[in-house]
């Protein structure tokens, strides 16, 4: 376990500021628990300090997992956002896209959102822009980026894909194997 | 016994190896088959060379495919000869002259320290990092929008264009059927026979919805 370097915590930021923008001040700045990011084994966590502490105490090879997986950087220096991620980005989603009952299954199983599924979606959301995808009921089932922007959207055909998928909830059953090695 | 003095030839006074000069000869001359191996050399060359051995000591020296510089040979000599005066002068050669640049290179600074990785832990720092990747961002988003503002504006006014042009076009096709209509009506009552209404007093005109009759002048 080690803290980042500027550069991978520029990298990691360039990545959640396509889904939560400038509330990244809200990650950072908590005065009442502070938390912190930490890189073990090319995986980015955040956790609060407390438990960054608790950790310090068990041994680099022995250490799996501490507070909440981001993503991990890949073997060419890229960030990759992972499901576990989901919930600290539908906290400060900056644009959200919400699926009808009859498209969750769909999504959940991996496939992308089209435009017979989208309830509503937030104005103004530009193109390839990253989006938080929530069911009618305000629970967050994934994320991914946008294929078209809100107004060319509402000129698409039932079957043009709005959002391609990036991360689902779905990926804990799919990826159970992968997710956490 | 005393070694016999052999007799030179006469030679024809050049060195040895190099052919006479082959003046030009009238065709008529046996020998001018011998006339175009000829040539003319340049006045003032007279070093006694081949041409084959002057271009050789161009480009060969002692030690092959090597040119001696004559005046890097003697700036370094002159160097040898002043080290050696130095010397006998008893002052310090290496401090007065400091010749060996083989172990220190002339501008070349070597980093020296561990090399180690740069954390980004404090706040300010992250402060920092997230106000130049937001201020990107946004201005990314925001050329995003604009473009898609303008887009869109385009796109309207097209096809209001388009609306505009279908319009004009109905409304060519319904003047046309009316002036048509028009045409029939005027033609109807022209062949069908005399139009007697000129002579009626404009009392007895019949009113606009009636129907019209036909009235034959009788003889």
């Amino acid at each position: 376990m080690r803290p980042l370097t500027e550069d991978e915590t520029k990298t990691v930021f360039e990545k959640l500021a396509n889904y939560i923008g400038r509330n990244i001040t809200h990650l950072i700045d908590r005065p009442d628990d502070p938390h912190v990011f930490r890189l073990q084994k090319d995986r980015v966590y955040y956790m609060s300090e407390k438990v960054m502490r608790f950790a310090t105490s068990v041994g680099r090879p022995e250490l799996m997992s501490l507070g909440v997986c981001l993503g991990k950087f890949t073997k060419t220096g890229k960030f990759r956002l992972h499901v576990t991620a989901v919930d600290i980005l539908a906290q400060y989603a900056r644009f959200k896209v919400w699926i009808k009952p009859n498209g969750e299954m769909s999504y959940l199983y991996g496939n992308n959102v089209l435009k017979a599924h989208v309830g509503k979606m937030s104005d103004d959301i530009p193109e390839h822009t990253g989006v938080v995808v929530f069911a009618m009921n305000d629970i967050p089932l994934g994320f991914g980026v946008t294929a078209k922007s809100t107004t060319e959207a509402r000129r698409l055909d039932p079957t043009g894909i709005v959002v391609f998928r990036q991360g689902d909830i779905g990926e804990y059953l799919r990826e159970e194997d992968t997710l956490f090695t | 016994m005393a070694p016999k003095h052999r007799q030179k030839k006469p030679g024809n006074g050049l060195p040895r190896g190099q052919k006479p000069m082959v003046n030009a000869r009238p065709s008529s001359d046996p020998a001018a088959a011998n006339a175009m191996s000829s040539h003319i050399r340049p006045a003032g060359q007279k070093d006694g060379l081949t041409r084959k051995t002057r271009k050789q000591a161009r480009t060969h020296g002692p030690l092959g495919n090597v040119r001696v510089d004559k005046k890097a040979q003697a700036v370094r000599n002159k160097a040898v000869r002043d080290a050696k005066a130095l010397l006998k002068s008893g002052k310090n050669l290496a401090q007065e002259m400091q010749l060996n640049t083989a172990l220190k290179p002339a501008g070349i600074v070597h980093k020296r320290g561990k090399k180690g990785k740069v954390f980004a832990e404090d706040k300010d720092t992250m402060q920092k990092l997230v106000s130049v990747v937001t201020a990107r961002m946004d201005q990314v988003h925001a050329t995003k929008i604009e473009r898609a503002k303008e887009l869109e504006a385009i796109r309207e006014a097209k096809r209001k264009e388009i609306e505009k042009r279908e319009q004009a076009k109905v409304d060519k096709l319904e003047q046309k059927k009316k002036d048509i209509k028009k045409a029939k009506r005027k033609g109807k009552s022209v062949d069908g026979g005399d139009d007697l209404s000129v002579f009626d007093s404009p009392s007895e005109k019949p009113a606009k919805g009636a129907k019209r009759r036909v009235r034959f002048a009788e003889d």
